[in-house]
């Protein structure tokens, strides 16, 4: 279980608070979308998590245990793929593998395993030049997955794609996260998005954060997208736009 | 046309033009033709091959070796450390500055005909550049990748190695490119002012003899250095920097 206790967050040098007394939880194996206008601190949280930068205030943990002192707990996938250019789709998928200085011949069996589930194996050897955006993300995706760890923090990884392969994404990226039965915290600002894929959605509206509003997204899985045109999930998809528009408005 | 087609075609009329030119004025101490060039290469062939472009070579590459150990290390350096950055950085500026045909006439004070006075020149000729194209290519590594390395747990030195040297290697590829025929004009000056064998000591030798044909033989097989040497890296940079145009 991950948990925000009472987090208090400002960037360095800077007056403006992004994180004010903060606590959410998160249970093990849950999807949950972070759903919020742009520039409003949800890429933030991630950071955060990551380590990247450390908080002023209260605490984080996971499973009871502070995050300062602990390793590879979570797996983060950023919005660009970030692919290494010099590396064969393989090499770079075997990345997290490597710096953790697991040993070659499990880094190579737990990569092909990986790229097997994810649907590329046949691309193993290939740059990823060679791939077209999605397979791009899906080869990302499966790099994360590699990092070992349950917790996957997905930061708007389908929003720099066409729609299509976006839609195609998000029925895999579902697919992927039964298979795997890991939890996953997915940044995004699309509420259809949010809706389609997560149990619960965590909208933040307010800057500085100090609390998230917790919505159950009430559709069982495996989902589909007609089941969008619900009324009930029609209303809850107005609801979510409204209070985003009410914070890009103030 | 295919555009190597027409380079060639280029090259042939002005050879063509210049051995018209040169059969005109017919004083070969001043104008040689490029058929009087390819005899004399041919007469003098021993001494050059045998001699003197093994001696030029040492130079280059030595000092290409040499600049490149120098440049990498200051580049590294600069970009561990601002500060050190802060504190060479002009100094490299003025460095680069310097005329290396002005200065090389000391070096042969301080070192005598010795191998360390070509040396430097061609060093102080290359080694500014390989340094900042290095330097520059170590900064353009993305934000974002290195703070991926870090959430997988990656220390400065896994960074340095799997993220930062790809990143840089193109602009150091580059910088040989450039750098390599600077090269060999700062080993061809250096034996001028010093040297007891090598193309550059060849050709002034041949020159105050007046055989203008002899001097054009050594500048020929210069310039097929430097040609063969970048051919060279153009193929090792199309073979294993294939990841140039991404960066």
């Amino acid at each position: 279980m991950l948990a925000f206790n009472h987090v208090d967050f400002t960037y360095p040098g800077e007056t403006e608070k992004i994180l004010d007394g903060l606590s959410f939880q998160v249970q093990d194996g849950e999807f949950i979308s972070i759903l919020g206008a742009s520039g409003g601190g949800k890429s933030t949280l991630f950071r955060l998590l990551n380590g990247l930068e450390t908080i002023q205030g209260g605490s984080i943990e996971i499973d009871g245990k502070n995050i300062q002192g602990l390793k590879h707990y979570c797996s983060y996938m950023p919005q660009k793929d970030l692919l290494f250019p010099w590396r064969t789709v393989e090499q770079n998928v075997m990345l997290p593998m490597e710096v953790a200085g697991v040993d070659k011949a499990k880094r190579k069996k737990d990569c092909g395993h990986m790229l097997r589930r994810v649907e590329l194996e046949e691309y193993a050897k290939k740059y990823p030049r060679d791939l077209s955006g999605g397979m791009r993300q899906r080869v990302s995706f499966a790099r994360t997955l590699c990092a070992g760890s349950n917790l996957l923090l997905l930061d708007e990884p389908f929003s720099a794609l066409d729609s299509i392969t976006r839609i195609n994404l998000q029925e895999w990226l579902l697919r992927q996260w039964v298979k795997f039965n890991r939890t996953v915290l997915f940044i995004t600002h699309d509420v259809e998005e949010a809706i389609f894929l997560s149990q619960k959605i965590y909208v933040i509206t307010e800057k500085p954060i100090r609390s998230v509003e917790q919505i159950e997204v009430p559709l069982p899985y495996p989902r589909t997208r007609d089941m969008l045109l619900q009324p009930e999930i029609m209303r809850l998809k107005e609801e979510l736009i409204h209070a985003l528009r009410q914070k890009v408005e103030a | 046309m295919k555009k190597n087609h027409v380079g060639l075609l280029s090259a042939a009329v002005v050879l063509m033009g210049w051995q018209l030119l040169a059969m005109a004025v017919n004083m070969t101490h001043i104008l040689p033709s490029p058929v009087s060039t390819l005899v004399r290469l041919w007469e003098l062939r021993e001494s050059l091959f045998l001699t003197h472009l093994p001696a030029t070579l040492e130079i280059i590459v030595l000092g290409m070796a040499l600049a490149i150990i120098v440049g990498l290390l200051l580049a590294i350096l600069m970009d561990m450390f601002p500060t050190v950055e802060a504190m060479i950085y002009p100094t490299l500026v003025v460095i680069q500055t310097i005329p290396v045909m002005c200065i090389s006439p000391l070096f042969v004070l301080w070192f005598g005909y010795s191998l360390w006075a070509r040396l430097l020149a061609v060093v102080l000729s290359t080694f500014f550049t390989i340094t900042i194209n290095t330097f520059d290519g170590l900064k353009n590594t993305k934000r974002e990748m290195q703070e991926l390395m870090q959430t997988y747990g990656a220390g400065r030195l896994r960074i340095f190695f799997k993220l930062k040297v790809p990143t840089a290697l193109p602009n150091f590829i580059t910088s040989l490119k450039i750098t390599l025929p600077w090269a060999v004009i700062g080993a061809a000056i250096a034996e001028w002012l010093g040297a007891s064998k090598g193309l550059g000591y060849f050709s002034k030798r041949m020159m105050t003899k007046l055989d203008g044909s002899a001097v054009f033989a050594s500048v020929l097989l210069l310039s097929l250095l430097a040609l063969i040497g970048i051919s060279l890296i153009k193929w090792i940079d199309r073979k294993w920097v294939v990841w140039r145009s991404e960066m």
